[in-house]
């Protein structure tokens, strides 16, 4: 809501500073989002502290200085004899506007740059004084702060009115709170002349009380359109409206002030000269004066003549019945109307005005006559209107101001403070309550309060201009003796923690994606769709990380970002015919094929590839010290055949890992090799054991031999480490290969493994004695079962 | 041999033995110095094949002072050996400029970090931490929480539908309704999580952002509480001088409602553009918890009364780190991520 700083002035009796009211009525929770100064000579004008002069080469009368101007510090050239450092003087910004029509912009003089103009007295159109640049000896002032025009300045406070207060909707509104907040009273303007209030009644019939609580209507005849006044121009257009002419800006003015929109109708242009409100039921369409055709439903509520609609109730009048230049004759509205019933017409329609805005939040079914009474007589003030009715004022359903018991103990016990009685009772009737008793307070609330309606919003107006900052904050709150603690939360922040240790770098991506990327990886789901998204790009919920994770490798790679090794922690969806959709917590990462060890120049590092990510997850469950780790074959979409793997511990599906496959990694604009891996965080956790319970280390050591054999190329190597942990006769406690090797010295079709075992007993030292027969046994077998020959 | 021979022999081979390690620099000179002196066919190890010639009381006499140079010449091996070892030989010696093989590095994302600091600081507080859908029912999101359908306060925020009665969560708000179905007072918790508003990109908006936020329920607890539990927030994040400011808005949750504001934290308060001048960065919603949400929530609002409060994970972070613009959170260029 805009408002002009002088028309609030009509109502208080004190001198209003733009600043300072702002800053109240802002903590009294209207917040004053801008100040901008209007009208006046000069435009564009801040005070601004000289910080030094210097010299402009080639100019002996110029002088080049740096001005702080509060938004920075700038550089002016400036020609007057008085300039030195340390004054404030006034500084004509660039987009600054002065008298003659002068624009100050950004200028280069004598190579000199010039981000604007410090001005004299007669270049504001202030005087005639051009002796020198003006210097501001207000010591309140500070650069940055505007300079205007000592005349003809108003300015516009656009206040952020919450949707709970339409009563702010209007001058008389805030000018209300600004009131109580300087602790004066409120003043009426000059309301005109009363306007005899006898003669006939116009004809209304409100058939539909509740959508209509109230009607209240006036006819006037004689009337001239034309332009109104230029200082009702003024402040309609500095609200931010349009002017249309003396009757309709009369309306839109007094909608301003008080909140009560009204409408004129022409009359001579209503059939039967009646009013009747009705819901439209089968009225098919209706033609705003807008000139749009709208389309009614059964529920809109309207205002018709005796034949057909007039207007969209509260919402905007109809063509057929419009003021125009040839009106004599009209018919002044003034309602009150139910605001749901208008919401969902506006909501339907999308359609909106400065009406309806008011209307559909509640205005004062109480204010419909006066709202009536003033626009009455300003129009026949303005417009040479004469009473041809009297004011007929239908009460359909009467709504009565509210009663609300406050208990003074209740106010402490909500905010932790003691508010003094004296404070609550002038808050409360500064706000044009009544307050009856003691304890409690009986309290009754003007019908244009429709947010207050019980204890709690009375505890609300209290605190909010006794100041919240008066409220101290409490010294100690209690503390609680029962810990929650969320075992998913902080097993999640660990898988990240284990992530970024073992050098991925997390990242965050939209949950919202496209088509598409609901399909690329894994079996299909059936992803959830958005109803309202803001692009097809974002038309679904993600059902895997991967694809995000495979849009930041394309994003920094086409940015020439490579070694990459990202992860992503995040909720993925499935749909649900019944209920909310399946949500899951996934823990997702990828390696880039040129993600490699960092300073090693010894010999070329190698390139990433799958070993890498299968590694990533073996660490995982390393840190985790999950049990049974595996990784079988899986086919699984999205990776390259062959590649898949699911990762399981103790049987449980943890998730999967492989290569992406080029069609994904084409579908992704990605050039380079990534493999990748996706896990169910609730199944890891699942799987995660019970506390460590500690057992002592073993007593005696290890004894370690070296094996080195050469099987076909097709024998997988965990079959190996089964065969030898088959027969290791209990004394084989781990097989690490240290080699693999193919080409020369091998035969074709062969490879060559080394293994390092460990035997161990947790009884005594292992002699050679006893792991010559196991080793044995083993090499056997290894030549039986894999028909595998040993190198020496 | 006489004593005189054996004893001029031994030293005659100690001061050898001495002149050779002080020239012996590397491992394979003091090798051969080892070999020679201390080897099973060394100078000291022949000698003592001579001994047996000798008559006792000399050979006693002389295998003391023998053994004695071995056992020493072997602790001076020994040592030389630790020392040239340390040093390095020339070629051994590291280029001190040649990158180490460094193990990859990986770092959390900024908001999580940020994330984890703000709920480290309520849960010091007793806050504990509490999670839910990001996909809602209408119910949870707006009914529960005050917002009954068709009514004003529902244009607040722009919501992302799934159908008529789901939505993507607007804010973490549902979280506490879920908690205090369950869980009857004292209710102290915090919800952080991701929510969505139908917002198009920009520098400060983001259709997809993150929230904390924080429930507090208990018979006794009043606005002073919650000023305090903020202000303590506040200090902890931007420093034990951090100031705050509390002005009257309106939530339909919340009631009386409060926007809360930190001192500018680029200004100090003095007044920037950040601020616009005002010397205050207005950071999130917070209130008493509105009696009609108990009533939801089944709980008594005579015997309890509460708090909430909420914050912007995104603002917050973009204020400590002075990021600019909110879409450098869901790009993902490592060379943003890498600052942090
Ligand atoms: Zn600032």
């Amino acid at each position: 809501m805009k408002i002009p700083l002088s028309w609030l002035q009509d109502w208080i009796p004190v001198p209003l500073d733009a600043q300072d009211i702002a800053r109240r009525l802002t903590l009294a929770g209207l917040e004053v989002e801008s100040v901008d100064a209007v009208g006046g000579r000069f435009r564009g004008v801040v005070v601004g502290r000289i910080l030094s002069v210097g010299p402009v080469p080639g100019a002996d009368k110029l002088r080049l200085c740096r001005v702080d101007a509060g938004s920075g510090e700038i550089q002016v050239v400036c020609g007057a004899p008085n300039v030195r450092d340390g004054i404030l003087v006034p500084v004509a910004l660039e987009g600054a506007q002065l008298p003659g029509n002068v624009k100050i912009r950004r200028t280069v003089i004598r190579n000199a740059e010039s981000a604007g103009m410090i001005c004299s007295v007669r270049e504001l159109g202030l005087g005639d004084d051009h002796s020198g640049i003006l210097v501001l000896d207000d010591p309140s002032l500070r650069p940055g702060d505007a300079f205007t025009d000592p005349e003809g300045t108003d300015w516009v406070l656009d206040i952020n009115v919450t949707p709970n207060r339409p009563d702010c909707l209007c001058v008389r509104g805030i000018a209300r709170e600004a009131a109580l907040l300087l602790g004066c009273g409120l003043r009426s303007p000059e309301a005109g002349k009363p306007v005899d209030a006898a003669g006939d009644a116009v004809d209304i019939r409100v058939e539909d009380p509740v959508g209509c609580s109230r009607y209240t209507a006036r006819r006037l005849k004689d009337v001239r359109i034309g332009p109104s006044p230029e200082w009702i121009r003024k402040r309609i257009e500095a609200a931010g409206m349009h002017v249309v002419n003396n009757i309709v800006d009369i309306t839109n003015y007094v909608m301003l002030e008080t909140g009560q929109p009204l409408h004129a109708f022409d009359a001579d242009l209503l059939d039967g000269g009646r009013i009747v409100v009705r819901r439209a039921g089968a009225l098919g369409q209706f033609t705003t004066l807008d000139g749009q055709e709208r389309k009614l439903s059964a529920e809109d509520l309207l205002i018709c003549d005796g034949a057909r609609p007039v207007a969209l109730a509260g919402i905007m009048g109809g063509r057929n019945s419009e003021v125009s230049e040839g009106t004599r004759r009209i018919l002044l509205e003034s309602a009150h109307f139910d605001p749901m019933t208008i919401r969902r017409t506006v909501k339907r329609i999308g359609i909106s005005s400065e009406a309806s805005i008011r209307m559909e939040k509640g205005v004062d079914p109480s204010g419909t006559r006066d709202a009536l009474e003033r626009a009455i007589a300003m129009m026949v003030e303005l417009c040479g209107g004469h009473p041809d009715s009297g004011v007929t004022d239908v009460e359909a359903r009467p709504i009565r101001p509210v009663r609300i018991a406050l208990r003074p103990r209740r106010i402490g016990r909500v905010l932790g403070a003691e508010i003094p009685q004296a404070d609550v009772l002038r808050i409360l009737s500064g706000l044009g309550m009544t307050v009856e008793g003691t304890d409690p307070f009986e309290v009754t609330v003007p019908t244009r309060r429709p947010d207050v309606t019980g204890e709690i919003d009375l505890i609300e107006e209290v605190v909010r201009h006794f100041g919240y900052d008066r409220i101290e904050p409490a010294a100690a709150t209690n503390v609680p003796t029962v810990i929650h603690s969320n075992r998913e939360d902080e097993f999640i922040e660990r898988l990240r923690d284990i992530l970024s240790g073992m050098g991925f770098t997390e990242v965050f991506n939209n949950s919202m994606v496209d088509r598409q990327s609901t399909d690329l990886f894994f079996a299909p789901v059936p992803a959830v769709p958005v109803r309202n998204p803001l692009s097809p790009e974002t038309a679904f919920l993600r059902t895997a990380l991967l694809p995000g994770l495979m849009e930041s490798v394309r994003w920094n790679q086409n940015r020439s970002v490579f070694d990459l090794r990202l992860f992503e922690v995040g909720h993925v969806f499935k749909h649900r015919e019944e209920g909310l959709p399946e949500e899951r917590v996934r823990i997702a990462g990828v390696i880039s094929e040129s993600a490699r060890q960092k300073g090693y120049w010894k010999s070329r590092s190698p390139r990433s590839d799958w070993y890498a990510v299968k590694g990533t997850c073996e660490a995982l469950a390393e840190a985790l010290h999950l049990k049974d780790a595996a990784f079988r074959p899986s086919p699984e979409r999205g990776w390259v055949s062959g590649s898949a793997a699911v990762f399981t511990s103790g049987g449980k599906r943890i998730g999967t890992l492989g290569e992406a496959d080029p069609s994904v990694r084409a579908a992704c604009g990605v050039s380079e090799r990534v493999f990748g891996f996706e896990l169910d965080a609730s199944v890891l956790l699942e799987c995660l054991p019970q506390s460590p319970v500690a057992r002592p280390v073993p007593r005696y050591p290890a004894v370690r031999r070296d094996l080195a054999l050469v099987v076909d190329a097709g024998v997988p190597v965990g079959s190996i480490q089964e065969t030898l942990f088959l027969n290791g006769g209990g004394l084989l406690v781990s097989a690490d290969l240290f080699d693999l090797y193919q080409g020369k010295q091998i035969p074709a079709g062969r490879k060559s493994l080394a293994f390092t075992l460990a035997f161990l007993s947790p009884e005594r030292t292992l002699t050679d004695a006893d792991v010559d027969p196991v080793m044995n046994g083993i090499v056997r077998s290894l030549e039986s079962v894999h028909g595998a020959s040993l190198r020496s | 041999m006489a004593t005189e021979n054996l004893t001029g022999e031994i030293r005659k081979i100690d001061e050898a033995f001495q002149s050779s390690l002080a020239g012996a620099k590397d491992a394979p000179s003091l090798e051969r110095i080892r070999t020679d002196f201390l080897g099973r066919k060394g100078r000291i190890a022949r000698l003592f094949e001579t001994l047996g010639e000798a008559d006792p009381a000399v050979r006693r006499e002389a295998g003391r002072l023998l053994n004695e140079l071995k056992n020493r010449a072997q602790s001076a091996v020994q040592e030389q050996a630790a020392r040239v070892s340390a040093k390095g030989s020339e070629e051994d010696r590291p280029d001190l400029t040649l990158p180490g093989y460094a193990p990859p590095v990986g770092r959390l994302h900024p908001l999580t970090i940020v994330m984890r600091r703000v709920k480290s600081c309520f849960q010091k507080l007793g806050f504990a931490v509490a999670q839910g859908p990001e996909v809602e029912s209408d119910y949870y999101n707006f009914e529960a929480l005050n917002i009954p359908p068709d009514h004003p306060s529902r244009d607040m925020q722009d919501t992302l539908y799934v159908s008529d009665r789901v939505v993507l969560r607007t804010h973490t708000s549902p979280v506490q309704i879920r908690v205090m179905e369950k869980q009857k007072p004292p209710v102290r918790i915090i919800a952080p999580g991701r929510v969505y508003r139908r917002d198009t990109p920009d520098a400060s908006h983001s259709p997809v952002f993150h929230q904390v936020e924080g429930l507090c329920v208990d018979e006794g607890v009043s606005f002073a509480d919650l000023k305090a539990v903020i202000l303590a927030f506040a200090r902890e994040m931007f420093g034990s001088d951090m100031t705050i400011r509390f002005r009257p808005s309106f939530f339909p949750f919340t009631e009386p409602s409060a926007e809360y504001d930190f001192a500018c934290v680029i200004c100090r308060g003095r007044g920037c553009r950040v601020c616009k001048n005002t010397g205050w960065v207005e950071i999130s919603g917070a209130g008493m918890v509105n009696p009609e949400v108990f009533r939801f929530a089944g709980i008594d609002s005579e015997r309890y009364t509460g708090y909430a409060f909420g914050m912007g994970v995104e603002r917050l972070t973009m204020l400590l780190y002075e990021v600019q613009d909110i879409r450098a959170f869901y790009e993902n260029d490592l060379r943003f991520l890498g600052q942090f």
